[in-house]
């Protein structure tokens, strides 16, 4: 057990950067927005950009890290003497600490904002970034193999990939157009939610799978 | 304090074998030398000992707890490995402060004061990217992590790889001080056989996946012996005997003998004899025959 809390103490402190790395992030980039649209910088302007940035942010951000951290972190914890399982326990709970942060940042942002300055209700609003979430965290687990197991050509296929989801996403973003991932799903049925869980799940079994019996090369 | 045990350890890739059956006992305060040729296994059997690599075949324990994947077993190992800089993979990408913070989360007997001791006795700046590391500097970082682990039994793979005679000097001191005055064990991975002879308690000879021998470093070079002389001499005195390294100029001959227990070269023969390093007698035993 003492094993475990010590991985786990380890992933709060990862989580903790990449928490924080999005948060700052996501505000830089709303300026950087506004800059290159010349929207004014009014409070409201600001405010009202800040969830679609957080996503937007948070998936590049959680699929960037989360790849780094498994063919860096999860090397060097079990050079240090870290368990296979305990490895893939504190991997899910740094995803899932990732996953509270945005939520969290999302919850404070709806208690301290007015309504009408929102474009998405709340609900729909923490439930989208739980799906991002998932997605980014659960991919950055497969692709983090990925990257392990086949090198450099899987680093520029990883980048390839966040590219095109930074772009999507930073479109949506820069375009206000969050209907365009919620069509037809105003409130983001369950079967959708407990498909993205389902991934998350298949990526975490994929993970151990190839950690259970993987080398450290470090 | 802990005893490292493994049993019939086979490991193979794809269908190279590259250990066979190597059986090997790590007993409690005592610094061991692994010495080896490049390519002969020792960093895979090290990895396999303390469950960063999985064996094909047999067992590791340390004090009877299976080491695989038991944390309770871990918890008393400390393999600190080489860093490789080439690789884009691994811990390349952070800075020596990172990488030793992790260290300190992960090993549960870590020493912070020794941690910042060693730092400022060797000089490092970790603020730096392991990766940007010069080789002498990336041996200190594993051996910063290894000593400050203060794991029971600590493996170092390759330590003073890089670094000058005075840096390598001065990590023997600091070895022979943990193990005087906490009795740890140690297992060193060397390539610099002769200066770290007087360290080792015992070596241990991998040749080509297979334990060629296990002894206490002092006996064993008693039993060894370097006998020179008329090629007729030599093979006189060395009738029997376990020969190794055949060396001939014209009519001269020279050859290493491994005595065994109770054995002694033949007397009344014309021929030199010397006592043998322990460099010259690895490679009288795991080099090319003359």
């Amino acid at each position: 057990m003492e094993g475990l809390v010590r991985a786990l103490k380890c992933a709060t402190w990862r989580a903790g950067r990449v928490i924080g790395g999005t948060l700052l992030m996501s505000v830089g980039f709303i300026f950087y927005f506004m800059l290159l649209s010349r929207t004014p910088f009014t409070v409201q302007n600001i405010v009202t950009r800040f969830p679609q940035m957080l996503l937007f942010v948070g998936s590049f951000m959680y699929l960037a890290f989360g790849v780094v951290d498994v063919v860096t972190y999860v090397q060097y914890a079990m050079s240090c003497g870290c368990t296979r399982k305990n490895v893939l326990l504190s991997a899910v709970y740094m995803n899932m600490l990732e996953i509270a942060g945005v939520e969290l940042a999302l919850l404070v942002y709806l208690l301290l904002v007015p309504k009408e300055w929102m474009l998405l209700s709340g609900g729909t609003l923490c439930g989208l970034a739980l799906l991002v979430c998932l997605f980014s965290t659960g991919f950055s687990l497969v692709m983090g193999i990925f990257v392990k197991r086949f090198g450099k050509v899987a680093y520029v296929f990883v980048v390839i990939v966040c590219a095109v989801i930074g772009g999507i996403m930073g479109g949506v973003a820069a375009m206000n157009e969050w209907d365009i991932l919620i069509v037809g799903t105003p409130n983001l049925p369950v079967v959708v939610t407990l498909a993205f869980i389902g991934w998350y799940v298949l990526a975490a079994a994929v993970f151990w799978l190839c950690i259970r019996k993987m080398e450290v090369r470090v | 304090m802990s005893e490292l045990v493994c049993k019939n350890i086979s490991k193979s890739y794809k269908k190279k074998e590259v250990l066979h059956d190597v059986s090997l006992t790590i007993e409690q305060g005592k610094i061991y030398g692994l010495i080896g040729r490049n390519g002969a296994g020792k960093t895979t059997l090290l990895s396999i000992m303390t469950a960063q690599n999985p064996a094909t075949g047999g067992e590791t324990t340390c004090d009877g707890m299976p080491v695989w994947e038991n944390q309770q077993a871990l918890d008393h190992l400390c393999f600190s490995r080489e860093l490789n800089t080439l690789s884009i993979l691994g811990p390349n990408s952070v800075k020596v402060k990172e990488y030793l913070k992790m260290a300190r989360m992960y090993f549960p007997h870590w020493d912070a004061d020794m941690e910042k001791r060693l730092v400022e006795r060797f000089d490092l700046n970790v603020k730096k990217k392991i990766s940007k590391l010069s080789k002498g500097m990336l041996s200190m970082v594993t051996i910063v992590v290894a000593l400050a682990s203060k794991a029971d039994i600590t493996i170092l793979d390759e330590p003073v790889a890089g670094l000058d005679v005075v840096a390598r000097d001065d990590f023997y001191q600091l070895l022979m001080e943990e193990h005087m005055n906490m009795g740890r064990t140690f297992v060193i991975s060397t390539h610099i056989i002769e200066e770290a002879a007087n360290v080792f308690e015992e070596v241990i000879f991998l040749k080509e996946g297979t334990i060629l021998l296990k002894e206490n470093t002092q006996e064993l070079l008693e039993r060894a012996l370097h006998v020179s002389g008329l090629a007729e001499e030599v093979d006189a005195a060395c009738a029997g005997l376990d020969v190794h390294h055949v060396e001939n100029i014209g009519r001269s001959r020279g050859v290493t003998v491994l005595l065994a227990p109770g054995q002694a070269l033949h007397e009344g023969h014309d021929v030199t004899v010397q006592p043998v390093s322990l460099q010259n007698l690895f490679v009288a035993l795991c080099g090319r025959e003359a």
